[in-house]
């Protein structure tokens, strides 16, 4: 993520730094990361594919996802949604971040990205870690420095 | 005769399901989203019919016609004061802000995939087709 502040960095350069974090990043961790670079300026630097990919990721994270699913009580599935519910409960609804893990965990549990309960911690912990890890320039602060 | 009845209610090993459901708020709570769509009447999405539409009135050949429109959209998608990369979804929420501005609404489709708006890629104008719907999702510090 340094990478964004680095203004000598060629756009083509950039978007493979970012195209080799979203392979080698856990679920989660892309997601954050993706959004971040949306929620700043930087995803502007980025080449069309990896534009793509980080569109892709950021879309579930920021649109609000509805789950409707008829599953086998007990199943795997079935305790990995209650692992969801259980997790969402513990967070404060009004805050941003709470909708952004909604989202995430909704979108996740959708495309079955979720496999097992412990899924659901991994990925709340490594959106975490990458969220809290950077801070990327805010649009804001690009637009008064150009 | 025998029935269905009888066999299932001594079938034990049949699952019991359950249904798990969540219901995705009626309003975009992250950022807005700005819906872009042809009208559904009367636009033809060919170069030559757009432009009538955009007001030019000027008889040109199919190429010229294309080659203009290609012209407009880029010169307009320079002006819009939208990110040069914003994130494409096709689910709508309420309270999401419909485009009426029929160039804006073209350079936006050109300029578009089913994921994301690129402003500096080439327009394709094949995906300029009605029916076609797109909503950008911006967030919130974007003042439009």
């Amino acid at each position: 993520m340094k990478a964004s502040a680095a203004e000598s960095i060629s756009a083509s350069d950039f978007s493979s730094i970012v195209a080799d974090a979203l392979a080698a990043l856990p679920v989660g961790a892309r997601h954050a990361l993706a959004f971040r670079l949306f929620e700043s300026a930087s995803a502007s630097r980025l080449v069309a594919a990896v534009a793509e990919q980080c569109a892709e990721l950021y879309t579930m994270v920021a649109t609000a996802q509805a789950v409707h699913e008829s599953i086998t009580s007990k199943s795997v599935r079935h305790c990995v949604w209650q692992r969801v519910v259980q997790i969402l409960a513990r967070l404060a609804p009004d805050l941003e971040e709470t909708v952004l893990k909604t989202n995430l965990l909704c979108g996740l549990f959708n495309s079955n990205q979720l496999a097992v309960e412990e899924d659901v911690d991994r990925v709340l912990e490594a959106w975490e870690r990458v969220s809290g890890e950077f801070c990327l320039p805010g649009r804001q602060e690009e637009t008064s420095a150009a | 005769m025998r029935t269905q009845a009888p066999d299932l209610l001594h079938n034990m090993s049949a699952p019991a399901k359950t249904t798990i459901s969540r219901k995705a708020p009626a309003k975009r709570i992250f950022g807005f989203g700005i819906i872009f769509a042809l009208p559904q009447q009367g636009i033809a999405a060919y170069p030559s019919r757009l432009l009538r539409w955009l007001g030019d009135e000027k008889r040109r050949t199919a190429k010229a016609a294309e080659e203009e429109l290609r012209r407009r959209i880029q010169a307009r998608a320079l002006e819009l004061p939208l990110p040069p990369v914003t994130a494409v979804t096709a689910q709508a929420h309420e309270g999401d802000i419909p485009c009426t501005d029929l160039l804006t609404i073209v350079t936006v489709l050109a300029k578009s995939s089913s994921r994301v708006y690129l402003r500096d890629k080439e327009p394709n104008l094949a995906s300029i087709v009605t029916g076609r719907r797109l909503i950008l999702i911006l967030p919130k510090e974007i003042a439009l």
